[in-house]
């Protein structure tokens, strides 16, 4: 069983011009252990999908349908701690199965989640921690919260260590987030999400925001907490290179549907999308022959009025009739899927021989 | 119209002496910011003084002298000398006895320092003051003023204690502010901005007065000031506008009593342009304002139609046998045809004997909305006699600098057709002088140096010999004919039209004091109703300010406890 | 840079600031025409006599500059000058109305800006809600509605009907309190003044603590999209602790700077409100300072005034250097 598991989510935003369906009908699902990569153009719901995982969609957004299967769960719901009397006034009957899809889980119980079995590091760290308080007390705040009983003295222990295995010295541990670089800033927010040993860790664009060099000790970073403490990872980005480094499976995302999903090496070599081919084409080797920039020709779909059947047909390369009529469906592929009728019909034929 | 009958306290017949005791509350409607009685400057200031001061005269309220602080006085025939005589059992409030020589000290302050501001024009006409005997002081004038003028303006001077106020090094600045004095009041606390406290003076010379403490309580808003009223609060509310009026008819505890001012609102016409000039002009102008009907409705049924000779009509010089110019559009057009005055070019204006039309500015002050009414209902009146008028109001200031008012800046002195304005009337309800300082051209507001309406016709010299005459005249019978004489002349050459003589309202209760002594143009708020208020029964204390406080002390606790469990 | 030093940086500026300030009206003052020399001049209330003792104890006819050291001297003496009108010494006049105006002013203040903070904060945590649409509705509506209006209001609900009715409680309208209390003992005296204090200060409530309220919504609708909020609840904590402990504490610099400047403020008192009551505070008196043209007095109140201005705006500086250490490092 997946440690997480998304199926079929559909997160919309209602806003007065129409529905933007950000997230349409996406599915994954993340391994124990796992560092599954997130791409895909700006706007194609690659954070949206995260949020809803978070459960962290604000109005006007919805998640209108899906699952979200967290195997987990159950095991933080026995520990209940103190609860207000307008809380027990309000609880469910105590024999309540507490399902394993977060969708269905309280506010207060996908409280006790956030932040201490799943948790997300957000991109751009400029004003990701409030200025006013210290930096290690905000890590604090994080054990404060979700293990309220640890000793004072044993919970600064473990701000300082994690501090110091992101790579700040803990000299620094009481200075304000004005006093850090923006590498410093965002490997504390990197601790931040670390502290409490959480399953899942959420990144989304964690090293954008910094130039390469910081960019490449920060990634290193990263991939030695998370072999030391087999995390399951989430790493949103658009940047191929950054997914190269740390990611074992790719999905690739465009306009609010997953278009290709497999293993890192598989895809690289063989990409079978189409957008999946332009996106590694358009990023420049350091190493290969020099080539020509090529570009994606045309801009992002509109998602409150998506294009007809594949999203992408308005640009695609490879485009066919049925790719304007039909919406494809995954077809499987070695290890894992892609949604394109290139495959989908080659796929039919092979059945029907 | 109705008027309470006066009467004097000490004929008020009472079976036993009055209840001591009770608190007086009573408003007044801005603080007062000296207690020096040489240099207060605002009425508030002097009405709290008069609790504190005693004079030798006091005046009533009809305005006659009541012996106070003196038991007696006479004078000499060509009223030059006047010798008063103190009582010996009066004590100033820090216990000293007073005496002949305070009086003494006061007088002579005054007589020689005219630059005191609050000092008798009388003092200037001093020849001499001695002291007579232990009990007796004669002043002694260049020239013997009227009885009227030596007991109202120089009598009633207040008396300060020379022990306190001989140690002062400069009595200009002085404030005063714990005052020793022997009125029937005694200072005890004065909470600035807010409040007086006064107690009785138990050792008070006089009967009274009955109440034990009179707070003169500052209430700026007149319709809190109702409130307070209504409540109980206060006893009594002066300067009321009509709407409150009527809401206090409903209420069975307060009364309302009509007082008169001694104030005369006036058309001015402009003498110095022709036609106003024209005597039968004038008068067929004043035919023609219905001058009853504009009290009822811009007066609010206040006050008093005003006599032609400028005079109040209830005092003991009063000429009642003069012409009354009833309100008559048909005579005061027919004054006006038979001065030529006709509408030649039919346009519905008369033209005058140079062919002009008869049309006039009114100027009015804009800050009174009782004088804006009635500038537009005498605009009104002037339709039907052809004249055209267009009422100009303006800020008092200008207006009152345009007539030629004293202290006003002259840029457009004269400069007038018509205005509606009011000055005082001079106390000729009791004063005998008082034409002689209304009319005189030899006084300054009858002089050209003032002459509001620019009167000059040959009237203006006759009335001027007669009240100057009258000003040194001492036969009483002598006095009376010849202002009856200057009476019926200015009546007849009308340079004023007087329209109305303004009045007030003031409310009292009735169900906790009684006793109270009014006037025709004093409400119950002066010194004799001090002497006679009292309380109908013995006081009860207030029982319910602690059980108030403890309820909601109570409440407030059990409303927080409740609160913080209901949040857990 | 740490907190020390910027503590007495800001209390230098604050002083040098002061001192420029009473200079600017000390040669505002003398240089204008209507200044003090020419009021004794023209002013008729003013006898000879006193215009020369005057003259020696403030050296008027001395030079300019002379006359500033002798301003500076009295001032630092306490002494704030005469007021003709009144003929007392300004600080006396002052003096006896400023607790009183301290007293309403100041608990008025303070539990406006108290109530009113929380209020806005937790309307605008439930921004969009019921309760957010029906507080800018009010806010609107009773901003329309003046400040006598409501006095009067109240004067008649809670000072008159409530008498007439013999209701459990009523409350009395007029003054700051009863005369002669001081003989019933401390105790009921201090009772008295609250009694007498509980409608000027509700009406005071009313007008000023949705101003607060509207305000630090404002600043917390704004907070609410910083992306530190987004970390925070990120973090797992609920509404609440994201609130108070994310939100508040920058949703309320601005605050603190607005609440500093109104301190100055408070000691002009409130004209409306200590009319309708009859309060014996600064406002009225600076009111009729101003339209009896007494001079002196309206220097020494505005020594006064920008005294505690600054007063005010240098404790908000400390305290927000002290909550945003931001501000510290610079």
């Amino acid at each position: 069983m997946a440690l997480l598991e998304i199926k079929n989510l559909k997160t919309y935003y209602e806003i007065r011009a129409g529905t933007v369906k950000a997230v349409d009908d996406v599915s994954l699902s993340l391994q124990k252990g796992e560092v599954l990569g997130l791409a895909g153009e700006s706007g194609c719901g690659k954070t949206t999908t995260c949020l809803s995982i978070m459960r962290m969609i604000q109005t006007p957004g919805r998640i209108v349908e899906g699952e979200i299967l967290y195997d987990r769960a159950q095991a933080f719901m026995d520990l209940e701690g103190p609860r207000s009397r307008l809380q027990r006034l309000f609880r469910r009957k105590s024999e309540r199965e507490i399902s394993k899809n977060i969708l269905d889980l309280t506010e207060e119980e996908m409280q006790k989640i956030r932040g201490h079995h799943i948790t997300m590091i957000f991109q751009g760290a400029m004003n990701a921690m409030n200025p006013v308080h210290r930096v290690g007390n905000q890590i604090l705040e994080v054990i404060k919260i979700h293990e309220p009983e640890t000793d004072e003295d044993e919970a600064w222990e473990r701000v300082i260590n994690i501090l110091e295995t992101v790579g700040i010295d803990s000299s620094r541990a009481m200075d304000y987030p004005h006093q850090l670089s923006g590498g410093m800033k965002q490997r504390a927010l990197i601790a931040m999400a670390l502290i409490s040993n959480p399953d899942i860790v959420i990144a989304d664009e964690p090293v954008t925001a910094l130039d390469v060099i910081v960019q490449s000790q920060v990634l290193k970073a990263t991939k030695e907490l998370q072999k030391k403490f087999n995390l399951s990872m989430i790493m949103i980005t658009h940047d191929l290179s950054v997914i190269a480094e740390v990611c074992e499976t790719l999905a690739i995302m465009y306009a609010g549907k997953v278009v290709e999903y497999g293993k890192l090496r598989t895809l690289f070599k063989e990409p079978l999308h189409p957008y999946t081919k332009a996106l590694i084409e358009a990023f420049p080797s350091v190493t290969g022959p020099k080539k020509a920039l090529i570009e994606i020709k045309g801009s992002p779909p509109d998602l409150i009025n998506p294009p007809s059947g594949c999203r992408f047909h308005p640009r695609c390369p490879q485009v066919m009739e049925i790719c304007r009529i039909d919406e494809p469906i995954n077809t499987q592929t070695k290890d894992g899927y892609v949604a394109c009728h290139l495959y989908q019909n080659k796929e039919n034929e092979e059945d029907n021989d | 119209m109705a008027f309470i009958m006066t009467f004097s306290p000490y004929s008020t017949v009472l079976a036993q002496d009055p209840f001591v005791g009770g608190t007086l509350t009573v408003p007044m409607g801005s603080d007062a910011l000296t207690l020096n009685p040489f240099t207060w400057g605002s009425v508030y200031e002097s009405y709290i003084i008069g609790h504190i001061y005693d004079a030798l005269v006091q005046n009533d309220i009809n305005n006659q002298p009541t012996p106070v602080l003196c038991t007696g006085w006479t004078h000499n025939e060509t009223l030059e000398k006047w010798i008063f005589t103190i009582r010996e059992d009066v004590y100033w409030s820090d216990g000293e006895l007073m005496d002949i020589y305070d009086v003494n000290y006061t007088w002579y302050l005054l007589w020689t320092d005219p630059a005191i501001p609050r000092r008798s024009w009388l003092f200037d006409e001093i020849f001499d003051i001695t002291v007579l005997s232990e009990t007796q002081i004669q002043v002694e004038f260049w020239w013997g003023p009227k009885p009227a003028d030596v007991l109202y303006d120089f009598a009633t001077t207040w008396i300060v204690p020379q022990h306190i106020w001989e140690d002062i090094t400069d009595i200009y600045t002085f404030a005063n502010e714990e005052p020793v004095g022997c009125g029937p009041f005694v200072l005890e606390e004065w909470s600035h901005g807010s409040f007086f406290r006064f107690s009785r003076n138990d050792q008070y010379y006089l009967d009274g007065p009955w109440v034990e403490t009179k707070i003169v309580q500052i209430i700026r808003e007149i319709e809190a000031g109702y409130y307070a009223l209504s409540v109980g609060d206060i006893e009594l509310l002066g300067a009321v506008p009509p709407e409150l009026e009527n809401v206090a008819k409903s209420d069975p505890n307060i009364e309302i009593h009509e007082y008169l001012n001694d104030y005369i609102m006036y058309l001015g016409l402009n003498q110095r342009r022709y036609p106003n000039d024209e005597v039968n002009f004038r008068k067929a102008v004043l035919h023609g304002i219905n001058r009853s009907e504009i009290m009822e409705i811009a007066g609010y049924g206040r006050g008093l139609v005003a006599p032609a000779s400028m005079s109040l009509p209830y005092g003991a010089y009063y000429n009642p046998d003069i012409e009354q110019y009833a309100y008559d559009v048909a005579l005061a057009n027919q004054l006006l045809d038979d001065l030529g005055f006709l509408d030649t070019d039919n346009d519905k204006v008369r033209e005058d004997g140079l062919g002009d039309p008869l049309k006039f500015n009114l100027g009015v002050s804009a800050e009174y909305q009782e004088s804006v009414d009635t500038a537009r209902m005498i605009q009104n009146y002037m339709l039907a006699l052809n004249i055209s008028i267009t009422v100009q109001p303006v800020i008092w200031d200008i207006l009152w600098s345009t007539v030629g008012g004293p202290g006003g800046s002259y840029a457009s002195k004269y400069d007038y057709d018509w205005a509606f304005l009011g000055w005082t009337g001079f106390w000729s309800d009791f004063h005998p002088s008082w034409a002689y300082w209304m009319f005189s051209a030899n006084r300054w507001w009858g002089s050209d140096n003032v002459n509001i309406p620019g009167w000059n016709s040959s009237v203006r010299w006759e009335v001027t010999t007669l009240v100057d005459e009258v000003l040194y005249e001492t036969d009483e019978a002598i006095v009376r004919q010849k202002l009856d004489e200057a009476q019926v002349l200015i009546a007849e050459d009308l340079p004023y039209l007087p329209i109305r003589i303004t009045g007030g309202v003031t409310l009292y209760r009735t169900d906790k004091f009684t006793g109270w002594i009014m006037g025709n143009t004093t409400g119950p708020d002066n010194w004799q109703s001090w002497m006679a208020v009292h309380l109908i029964e013995p006081d009860e204390g207030a029982p319910g300010f602690e059980i108030m406080t403890a309820v909601l002390a109570v409440g407030f606790i059990l409303g927080i406890t409740y609160f913080r469990k209901r949040r857990k | 840079m740490g907190l020390k030093s910027y503590i007495a940086k800001k209390v230098l500026f604050a002083v040098v600031a002061y001192f420029a300030a009473i200079t600017v009206v000390f040669f505002i003052y003398h240089v204008m025409p209507g200044n003090p020399a020419n009021i004794f001049a023209t002013d008729p209330r003013v006898p000879p006599e006193v215009r020369d003792a005057l003259l020696d104890r403030w050296g008027l006819d001395e030079s300019l500059w002379k006359q500033y050291l002798i301003f500076l001297k009295n001032l630092f003496q306490g002494d704030l000058g005469y007021s003709f009108l009144h003929k007392r010494p300004v600080s006396e006049i002052i003096g006896e109305r400023l607790p009183w105006t301290l007293l309403l002013l100041g608990s008025a203040f303070i539990i406006n800006a108290v109530i009113g903070i929380l209020l806005g904060s937790l309307i605008a945590w439930r921004r969009g809600s019921k309760t957010d649409t029906a507080f800018v509705l009010t806010y609107n509506v009773y901003n329309a509605i003046p400040l006598f209006f409501v006095g009067m209001i109240f004067i008649s609900i809670f000072g008159y009907q409530a008498r007439i009715h013999n209701w459990p409680f009523y409350f009395p309208f007029i003054g700051a309190k009863t005369p002669g209390i001081e003989s019933l003992g401390t105790f009921r005296v201090i009772l008295d003044v609250l009694w007498h204090l509980v409608l000027p200060l509700t009406v005071l409530v009313i007008a000023g603590i949705l101003g607060w309220s509207w305000f630090m919504r404002g600043n917390l609708i704004n907070v609410k999209t910083e992306d530190f909020i987004q970390t925070a609840k990120a973090k797992g904590l609920n509404d609440k602790q994201i609130l108070f402990r994310h939100g508040f504490r920058n949703a309320i610099l601005p605050v603190i700077t607005s609440i500093g400047m109104s301190i100055g403020g408070l000691i002009g008192g409130s004209v409306l409100v200590e009319t309708v009551f009859t309060y014996p505070g600064t406002g009225r008196l600076l009111y009729e300072a101003i339209l009896y043209k007494d001079y002196p007095l309206l220097q020494g109140s505005f020594i006064i005034i920008a005294g505690l201005t600054l007063l005010g705006l240098l404790f908000a500086e400390l305290l927000y250097g002290f909550v945003d250490p931001r501000i510290r490092s610079e």
